[in-house]
């Protein structure tokens, strides 16, 4: 095997990478700006893809699971922090002497 | 310029002359990157695909809960959430979940007469929403005028083995046996959303999950189109006014963001760990490879020494021949990586990303190939290698050139 044969593997892989990264990002770019009429009737916010619960596609859901793990678009990371609606401060004067 | 290029030259003799240590190198790097980017491909394109949805998702839902959990809301909340200042619509939803044998599908109650919905969306042509727009490869979308049809999934149908005008019986929480014909199939390009779908007329979701005429299972709320830096502000203060409905849930479309982005990220976590392991691995053994060979090039060394080389010319071959590997063994990696996802269907992967579905859906795997990743995976193969390389080729180099031939002689 010639020196030159390894740079040109080693070119002709870079040039198949660079050309599945272009053609990826294109062909994203095209799904992206296109209307999706069924999305825009439906709003569901995730996809069809499974997870450890059946509230699989639930924007609501059952708090089972918090118990088992989250889902895309699944409601258990709203109790995490950051939530800009939630107003919990009622509890904070629940305590025996007041303070928060 | 020649100089360099007889480096070059040199250094890719060498890589061709220690021959154990090029492959063992190598299969370490390939396997790494491969495994890295395989994973990092399926979970791009599953977050991209999950952003997708919620692009076209309300800004808010508005649910009801009880004991703290979702609980059917009232519809009369309608109003009261309408009147709210930069809110342009309010749309019903009745939708849930439903088995089919040990399968979990999800029913799903559109209002196809909804002007609310309409009007959320006044830049799409209103005639084009009901018919030929969507992604519909056998039959045709629902009618609002017709009852008891449904348009289903490709996963679905596949599951049913269901056609267009096949009879659809499901039973309901209820125990009522429920018959519907079906009017379409989506395609298997749409799978990725509506795989485990089963689309029907509001109403008739209503009388499948027994839910009043008064309730729904939640409420989409659109905000005004405003000026994008004002968005989230007017979304943020509509979500707090609407937070004062008693028994009600409010989520923004941020949360979830964070929440799908967490998940994937979390997901292909899991296979990180287990990259960066191997990684580790190879940066030792890599180390260990250019000792072993340190020490038997120590005559080649002593003699180039002794014909003019410097030093930092030695090391230098030293780290173009490792620059030549990493980025070989990367596009190697890179290239077996998309194989295996985009041509294979990325087995075991698949399952470990789409989890563990009671239904599997049948679409292809979503990919993303991002430059960053391209970037990442070029990176961490090729700088480890270099930083092991460094320290035994100076070793090596600084020697005298006339103890390192005598000694390796001996």
């Amino acid at each position: 095997m010639k020196n030159k044969t390894i740079l040109v593997v080693t070119m002709s892989l870079l040039l198949f990478v660079t050309f599945s990264c272009i053609a990826s990002e294109i062909s994203w770019s095209i799904t992206v700006n296109k209307s999706d009429s069924l999305r825009q009737l439906i709003g569901l916010p995730s996809i069809a893809v499974g997870n450890l619960n059946p509230s699989a596609r639930n924007p609501g859901l059952e708090i089972i699971c918090t118990s088992l793990y989250d889902s895309p678009g699944g409601y258990c990371y709203y109790f995490t922090p950051g939530v800009p609606v939630s107003n919990i401060t009622i509890f904070a004067n629940v305590t025996l002497d007041g303070t928060k | 310029m020649n100089r360099f290029r007889n480096q070059v030259n040199y250094a890719l003799s060498c890589i061709k002359r220690y021959k154990t240590r090029t492959l063992v190198i190598l299969i370490c790097l390939i396997v790494s990157a491969s495994v890295f980017s395989s994973v990092a491909f399926v979970k791009d394109g599953l977050s991209a695909q999950g952003a997708l949805s919620l692009k076209y998702s309300p800004d808010i839902t508005v649910q009801g809960i009880s004991a703290g959990r979702q609980a059917p809301l009232n519809t009369s909340y309608i109003g009261f959430i309408q009147a709210e200042a930069g809110v342009s619509a309010v749309v019903p939803r009745v939708w849930g979940y439903a088995n089919i044998g040990n399968n979990l599908l999800v029913i799903l109650g559109v209002d196809l007469q909804n002007s609310s919905f309409v009007s959320a969306y006044s830049h799409v042509n209103v005639s084009s929403i009901y018919q030929s727009i969507y992604p519909i490869e056998s039959g045709s979308f629902l009618d609002a005028q017709s009852n008891n049809t449904v348009v289903i999934g490709k996963a679905v149908a596949d599951l049913l083995g269901a056609k267009v005008g096949s009879i659809l019986t499901i039973v309901s929480e209820s125990n009522e046996p429920k018959q519907y014909t079906i009017a379409g199939i989506f395609n298997s390009e749409s799978g990725i959303y509506n795989a485990d779908m089963i689309l029907m007329n509001i109403n008739e979701a209503r009388s499948f999950f027994k839910i009043p005429n008064d309730k729904v299972t939640d409420l989409m709320v659109y905000i005004s189109n405003v000026d994008p830096a004002n968005q989230k502000s007017l979304v943020n203060y509509v979500a707090r006014e609407i937070s004062d409905i008693p028994n009600s849930r409010v989520v923004t479309k941020d949360v979830l963001l964070q929440a799908q982005q967490t998940t994937y990220g979390d997901r292909a976590g899991f296979f990180s760990v287990v990259w960066y392991v191997i990684l580790i691995s190879v940066a030792i053994i890599a180390f260990n490879q250019t000792v072993a060979v340190g020490h038997e090039s120590k005559f080649e060394v002593g003699l180039l020494k002794s014909l003019g080389f410097s030093t930092l010319d030695i090391i230098k071959v030293r780290l173009i021949e490792s620059a030549i590997l990493g980025t070989l063994a990367a596009a190697i990696g890179l290239t077996i990586g998309i194989i295996y996802d985009a041509f294979l269907g990325a087995p075991v992967i698949k399952d470990f990303m789409m989890g563990w579905a009671t239904l599997y859906p049948s679409f292809s795997v979503p990919l993303l190939i991002t430059p960053q990743t391209l970037l990442f995976v070029f990176a961490i193969t090729i700088v480890p290698l270099l930083f092991a390389t460094v320290i035994p080729s100076w070793h090596n180099a600084t020697v005298d050139p006339d103890i390192a031939m005598r000694g390796a002689r001996a």
